[in-house]
């Protein structure tokens, strides 16, 4: 990781509207070294937008984001990818590269462009495909890979831009029980080093159990943030998803787990 | 006796389809492997193509007409008319054939890369068909002030015009996107056809037969003041195109994750679209349309070693320079003393052949991709 920068991001009454809709609306986000952030909310509820204007991808109509104390808008992409990486919530590679050459593709920022891949390179390739259990697929051609283990090639991909700042859309998506866990252990792991890191999760449950703080947003708005135990409120959380939920805690952690909860339709035990 | 032949005949053949299925197991070529195949080829044709014709240069005279022009005697003796043959009518004609399809390979290889798509060739960019119409008008409306290199200097122009058309109608907030610029080549490529058609339908006989010539491609009109004036744009386009290679391999997992990686898309986009269009433009301008290996030839190369751009790119200028060069040969010898037009044997073999390459692929692989 880069010294001599401090890790941050800073999102100051961001907003983004496109053709007159409010997608995002005077979003505050503050996220500090060393903590792991999880975005929540329902489909539609401008957490990938939120995602692509922190990444750059998108300008904010109104508002300011900073990153590593740097606004964004002055960076050039070269620095910027060595500042943050992100991945998509989904990657369609249209030539037939393989994994290795995908997670290579990390890389990028750090290599020079007459240069070719140095030892320190494909040593950090290979710790991050390791990380992510695709040391094996290697050789494989992404494409022919499943939708879980495209997913960690393209997870070990964002791990080797080895960036202060770690942006992910959705990194569970697709993945098994115990891949999710890999996963979501892993960005804690990346935490602990001193990194920034921000997940839009679905899995409320991986959110509870991963994540120091949680971002509840809905249309465009967050409307709780806090600790797990303070944002996954049931009432809110029902108001929000437009579903009953429940919320007690993890048997072994205490961490909240959220249920839905059952009225009419559902199989009843006695 | 008759029996023994034909049982010798049967092992003969049994041994070569094994020898070949079995090569098919488990030959898995490498990129220098590759590499050192296509040299081969390509000293192989460009001594073919110096020996062969009218009056045949054998390899060892050649090499020394070619130290005796560097001052060297290396006591091989050769005629002085040989020496004329070799320097002003073959030579010109095979630098003409290595630039032509050196730039139309790498061009293809680089503009499939930038669109995301194995299906891209050179003439998407508008460039072959506004230099098409370019040429034709010179032809029809006479305009001839530079001589014949008036055709050249209006397929240029016209080509190169074409290809911002494209690019501008595809460009919005300084951005462009690769559907809309597929359309706007499809759209631009049929206008230009139009026009193209609608200068052949004024066309008296004379000039029909020229254009008809110019259409189908051909490299017979090198000569050595004529390499000189293209020359800067394949140099400028040969070395600076290899400095995108590691963009265009970020490009192929979509534009935002480019950018995610520290890519200037757009830059990319308009650096490979001018080097293509400059490299496309003075091919055609002065070799007319030679169609199929902007195509073809990048195909083959990332079939074999895969889609990696750094080598695609040096390879794919190396494959057609070797392609054209093969190409030409055929076209002056096959119909001796008259030449095929060099477009009609690309087509003829690179057509059956790619039919072939697809069936192939398709059933080993289940796709080009």
């Amino acid at each position: 990781m880069r010294s001599g920068l401090t890790p941050g991001l800073k999102a100051a009454g961001v907003s983004y509207s496109a053709r007159d809709r409010a997608l995002v609306n005077n979003v505050d986000l503050k996220l500090r070294p060393g903590e792991l952030l999880a975005i929540v909310g329902p489909n539609g509820a401008g957490k990938s937008t939120l995602c692509g204007i922190l990444a750059g991808d998108l300008p904010p109509t109104a508002g300011q984001v900073e990153i590593c104390g740097q606004p964004l808008r002055g960076i050039n992409p070269g620095e910027l990818a060595r500042l943050r990486s992100m991945l998509s919530q989904h990657t369609v590679i249209r030539f037939p590269f393989t994994a290795r050459e995908v997670a290579l593709m990390g890389r990028h920022p750090h290599i020079s462009r007459w240069k070719a891949p140095t030892e320190t390179d494909y040593a950090m390739v290979d710790a991050a495909m390791q990380g992510v259990q695709v040391s094996h697929l290697a050789d494989r051609i992404y494409s022919t890979l499943s939708g879980g283990e495209q997913r960690r090639v393209s997870i070990a991909r964002v791990l080797a831009q080895d960036t202060p700042v770690v942006l992910l859309d959705e990194p569970s998506a697709a993945l098994d029980i115990g891949h999710q866990q890999l996963v979501m252990s892993m960005c804690r792991q990346l935490a602990y080093e001193g990194r920034c890191i921000l997940a839009v999760l679905h899995d409320l449950n991986l959110a509870g159990a991963y994540a120091d703080r949680v971002l509840v947003m809905s249309q465009g708005e967050v409307v709780a943030a806090g600790t797990p135990e303070e944002a996954l409120r049931p009432e809110l959380l029902s108001a929000v998803f437009h579903q009953e939920v429940i919320v007690i805690p993890h048997p072994q952690t205490n961490a909240p787990v959220v249920l839905a909860s059952y009225e009419g339709d559902c199989k009843v035990v006695a | 006796m008759k029996a023994t032949v034909s049982k010798g005949n049967g092992t003969w053949l049994l041994r070569l389809r094994q020898g070949v299925s079995r090569r098919r197991d488990t030959l898995r070529l490498t990129a220098p492997g590759l590499l050192a195949i296509m040299l081969a080829l390509f000293v192989v044709a460009l001594f073919a193509n110096i020996g062969m014709g009218a009056v045949e240069i054998p390899p060892a005279e050649a090499v020394s007409i070619f130290f005796s022009r560097a001052g060297i005697d290396i006591g091989i003796p050769f005629e002085s008319r040989t020496d004329a043959i070799l320097w002003n009518i073959r030579l010109p004609r095979i630098v003409m054939g290595i630039l032509v399809g050196g730039g139309l390979g790498i061009a293809g290889a680089a503009l499939q890369g930038v669109f995301r798509n194995p299906l891209a060739e050179p003439g998407i960019i508008g460039v072959s068909s506004g230099a098409a119409v370019g040429a034709v008008a010179a032809i029809v409306l006479g305009i001839n002030i530079l001589g014949t290199g008036g055709i050249a200097v209006s397929a240029f122009v016209c080509g190169l015009v074409a290809t911002a058309v494209v690019y501008m109608v595809a460009r919005s907030y300084g951005q462009t996107e690769v559907t809309t610029l597929v359309l706007a080549g499809i759209a631009v490529n049929a206008t230009a056809g139009a026009f193209t058609g609608l200068f052949v339908f004024i066309a008296d006989d004379d000039q029909l037969r020229s254009i008809t010539f110019w259409t189908l491609g051909n490299v017979g009109g090198a000569t050595w003041p004529v390499i000189g004036s293209v020359l800067p744009f394949f140099v400028v386009g040969l070395l600076l195109m290899p400095f995108w290679a590691r963009s265009l391999n970020l490009l192929s997992l979509g534009d935002r994750e480019a950018r995610h990686l520290g890519v200037s898309t757009e830059r990319v986009r308009l650096g490979v679209i001018v080097l293509a269009a400059l490299l496309t433009g003075a091919a055609v301008s002065v070799s007319g349309i030679i169609g199929f290996l902007g195509l073809v030839i990048p195909h083959i190369i990332r079939l074999i070693v895969g889609p990696n751009h750094s080598f695609l790119l040096p390879a794919s200028i190396l494959g057609g320079a070797t392609a054209l060069l093969l190409a030409d040969l055929l076209a002056r010898t096959v119909v001796v003393p008259a030449e095929l037009p060099i477009g009609v044997v690309t087509a003829m073999i690179g057509g059956p052949f790619f039919l072939w390459l697809v069936h192939r692929t398709r059933s080993t692989r289940g796709g080009m991709e």
